[in-house]
Parts: structure tokens; C-alpha cells; sequence
């Protein structure tokens, strides 16, 4: 019969590595929703080609569309950078990818509130899978 | 057969023999069935009225063998009988370790024993599986590359398993001396082959768990700084039955081995 202490060992060793496995799961959770985000950035980057190069009037009457690109790009850019990141300090990463889109999203929304309507289901599974992230990668925190 | 790779079998190998249904028959047989069912009928029938007989006909054909497909997996289905042998389910309840999610049937778990080497030392690779499914399955485990482990390409192995069958896979390997330090992971994927069709979950398996065709772990170790006499990896890999379906009480005793 195996003794109590081999157990206790495995279950340690494999607990250890269940959280690896959901390291990498939370670290894949930001890259999900950098790729959501590129697919939400495909109607601004329509809108900007319409009015630069059809010198079309633009359909947001409130807002150039070169500055929603501008921050759907930045947003897409700081979710890579905190993939990147999350391989180091995977929590705050999470928090601090979560914390830039929003407040991304927010400064967006507080030029032209029309822009929290715009693709509000992209945005809403974005956070989503920041928040997954984060619930992820608090897991392995608190357990260290 | 699966190329120039090696089959492994078991030891003790495992007699346990196929049953249940060759296919599953679950919801999206289902779905299949209706969906391509409805579409021949409704498709057949608005092109033969529209004046186009052949197209409709061809369309019954066509959709209409897919639900039919569909329909005999489900028939097949109900016509096998549920006296299936029962799990052991010694991943998950006997040894108690965590399981998040199933790979075609199979629950794995791969990490080291030890964990904490020294830079120098031998450790062990751990790969505990168990099929959950009435049917064998074909593991393949591609394990690395990490050259600091004596792995400079990956090493593939496939693990056969029969229904209900648990087992641990014991790959010994080697720390380099020149590792550094902190923390590491080595990266194994698991896929898994069904030569002989799907099967149903056997009693005893948990059903609500994520079935995926590729996991990917990442087993990880973490390198001391304490000095550590260099030794090899001496002992060669092996694959240990730990239940059968057929036996009544799980081997436990194959993990002896790790008694230090």
C-alpha cells in the first residue's frame, strides 16, 4: 500500500501543475480577446477608407473616424502588450489589461457616448474574457 | 499503426475487451439528423415544384444520406445494451487529483517527481492516464523539445488504452548541470487516436468535463541552486497499469516505484 506521504506528494506535484495549465489558460484568455478586438476594429478602419479615400461624408457626424482608429488601435496594442507581459506577472496583467480597456474604452466613449453602443457586443465579450483572465490567473496568485 | 512510432502496451496489459455502440449517437446526431433531414425533405420538395425535378432529386440524395448516416449511429445507439463494466475512476476519485477536462474521452495529467531538482540530477516524468470510454484509445503524447532535459527533439510515444483502462507513463530524464536556476516548464501536448470508433462514457466517468482533441500542458519544475552529485536518468521509461474495468479494485501498488 502506498504511504500517505507519496499521495500527498503527487497531489501537491499535480496541483502544481493544474495551475501552470491554467496559467497558460489565462494568458491565452488575453490573447482571445486581442484577436475579438481586431475583428471589432474592422468597421471604424471601414469607416476611415470610406471618408479618406471615397471622400464620403462619415456616418459618425460626432467623432473622425482617424480617432476611433486611433484608440481601437491603442487598445489592440496595450492587449498585446499585456499578453506579453502576463507571462511574467500573469494577475497584474490581467488586472492592468482589463484597467486599460476600459479606461481606453471609456475616454472613447466620453468624446462620442454614441461609441459604447458601436460594437457593444465586441466590447462586451472583450471584457468578459479579461475578467475570465483575471479569475484565472487569481487563482494560481492566491495559491502561492 | 501509427509510423515508425511505437505502440506502447500497458504491464500489465490490460484484456479488457471493446463495447457499447461504435458510435456515440449523442446530441449531435441528433441535430445532424433533423437539420439534414428537414433540408432534403424541404429542398427536394421546393425544387421539384419549382420544375426542377433532377436538382430536387439530387438533393434528396444528398442531404438526405447525411441524415440517414446520422439516423443509423443513433440506431445503432439504442440497440446495444447498457451493461457496461464500471470505472474505477482513479484519477479523479481514487488519487484525487484534478482533473479540468477530457482529451476524446481520455483524462491526463503530466508533471515531474520530483518537482524541485537540483541542477545535475535525475528526475521523472509523470503522464497518468485514463480512458473514460467504452472503446481503446490511442495516446500520443509529444513530450518537449527542452534540451536541458536531455530532450533536444520531441520525444513522441503512443500510449494504448483499453476501455476503462488507467495507466502512468514514466519517462525518467536528466537536469542539465548548466540549467540555470528558477522556474521551468517542459511543454507536452496530448492527442488522441479512437482506431476502433467512439464508444460511450462508462458508468462511474464524470460527464460534465470539457472533451478536447489537443491538450497542452506545461509540466513545470523548479531548479534549485544546491549542488547536486550529477547522475543520469539509469532507469528506463515504463507504463504501468494502475486499473482495468476487469479487475475489481485499482493496482495502486504499480506506484510503488515512487517510494522513496
Amino acid at each position: 500500500m502506498l504511504s500517505p506521504e507519496v499521495f500527498h506528494r503527487l497531489r501537491a506535484a499535480q496541483l502544481r501543475s493544474v495551475h501552470e495549465q491554467e496559467l497558460l489558460s489565462g494568458r491565452d484568455w488575453i490573447l482571445i480577446c486581442a484577436g475579438v478586438h481586431a475583428l471589432a476594429m474592422v468597421y471604424p478602419v471601414f469607416l476611415l477608407i470610406n471618408v479618406l479615400r471615397l471622400h464620403s461624408a462619415s456616418l459618425n457626424q460626432h467623432l473622425h473616424p482617424a480617432i476611433n482608429v486611433a484608440f481601437t488601435l491603442a487598445s489592440g496594442l496595450a492587449l498585446l502588450g499585456f499578453w506579453w507581459w502576463s507571462r511574467y506577472a500573469p494577475y497584474r496583467a490581467a488586472l492592468g489589461a482589463l484597467a486599460g480597456y476600459v479606461a481606453l474604452q471609456g475616454a472613447l466613449a466620453a468624446l462620442d457616448p454614441h461609441q459604447l453602443v458601436v460594437g457593444a457586443t465586441f466590447k462586451a465579450v472583450v471584457i468578459l474574457g479579461l475578467i475570465q483572465a483575471i479569475l484565472v490567473s487569481h487563482r494560481r496568485h492566491s495559491a502561492q | 499503426m501509427t509510423g515508425s512510432i511505437p505502440l506502447l502496451e500497458a504491464s500489465p496489459p490490460d484484456p479488457t475487451p471493446d463495447a457499447g455502440p461504435k458510435y456515440r449517437g449523442g446530441p449531435f446526431a441528433y441535430f445532424i439528423a433533423l437539420t439534414f433531414g428537414l433540408t432534403a425533405l424541404g429542398g427536394g420538395l421546393l425544387l421539384v415544384q419549382s420544375g426542377r425535378p433532377a436538382w430536387g432529386v439530387a438533393c434528396l440524395v444528398v442531404f438526405g444520406a447525411v441524415a440517414a448516416r446520422s439516423i443509423a449511429c443513433l440506431v445503432e445507439h439504442f440497440r446495444h445494451p447498457t451493461s457496461l463494466p464500471r470505472l474505477h475512476a482513479v484519477l479523479g476519485d481514487v488519487l484525487a487529483f484534478r482533473i479540468r477536462s477530457t482529451c476524446r474521452d481520455v483524462a491526463a495529467t503530466v508533471f515531474f517527481d520530483s518537482d524541485k531538482p537540483a541542477a545535475g540530477s535525475a528526475t521523472r516524468l509523470l503522464c497518468f492516464v485514463e480512458n473514460y470510454a467504452s472503446r481503446q484509445r490511442v495516446a500520443r503524447f509529444r513530450i518537449g523539445p527542452h534540451p536541458a532535459l536531455g530532450l533536444a527533439a520531441a520525444h513522441v510515444v503512443d500510449l494504448h488504452l483499453a476501455a476503462g483502462q488507467a495507466a502512468v507513463y514514466v519517462r525518467p530524464l536528466s537536469v542539465a548541470a548548466a540549467l540555470a536556476p528558477g522556474e521551468h516548464d517542459l511543454p507536452v501536448t496530448l492527442q488522441v487516436q479512437k482506431p476502433t470508433g467512439t464508444g460511450v462514457r462508462l458508468p462511474g466517468s464524470r460527464r460534465h468535463l470539457y472533451d478536447l482533441w489537443t491538450v497542452h500542458f506545461a509540466a513545470p519544475f523548479t531548479v534549485s541552486d544546491i549542488a547536486a552529485q550529477p547522475s543520469a536518468a539509469s532507469e528506463p521509461p515504463r507504463f504501468l497499469t494502475l486499473a482495468s474495468a476487469s479487475e475489481k479494485q485499482p493496482r495502486l501498488d504499480a506506484l510503488q516505484f515512487l517510494a522513496r
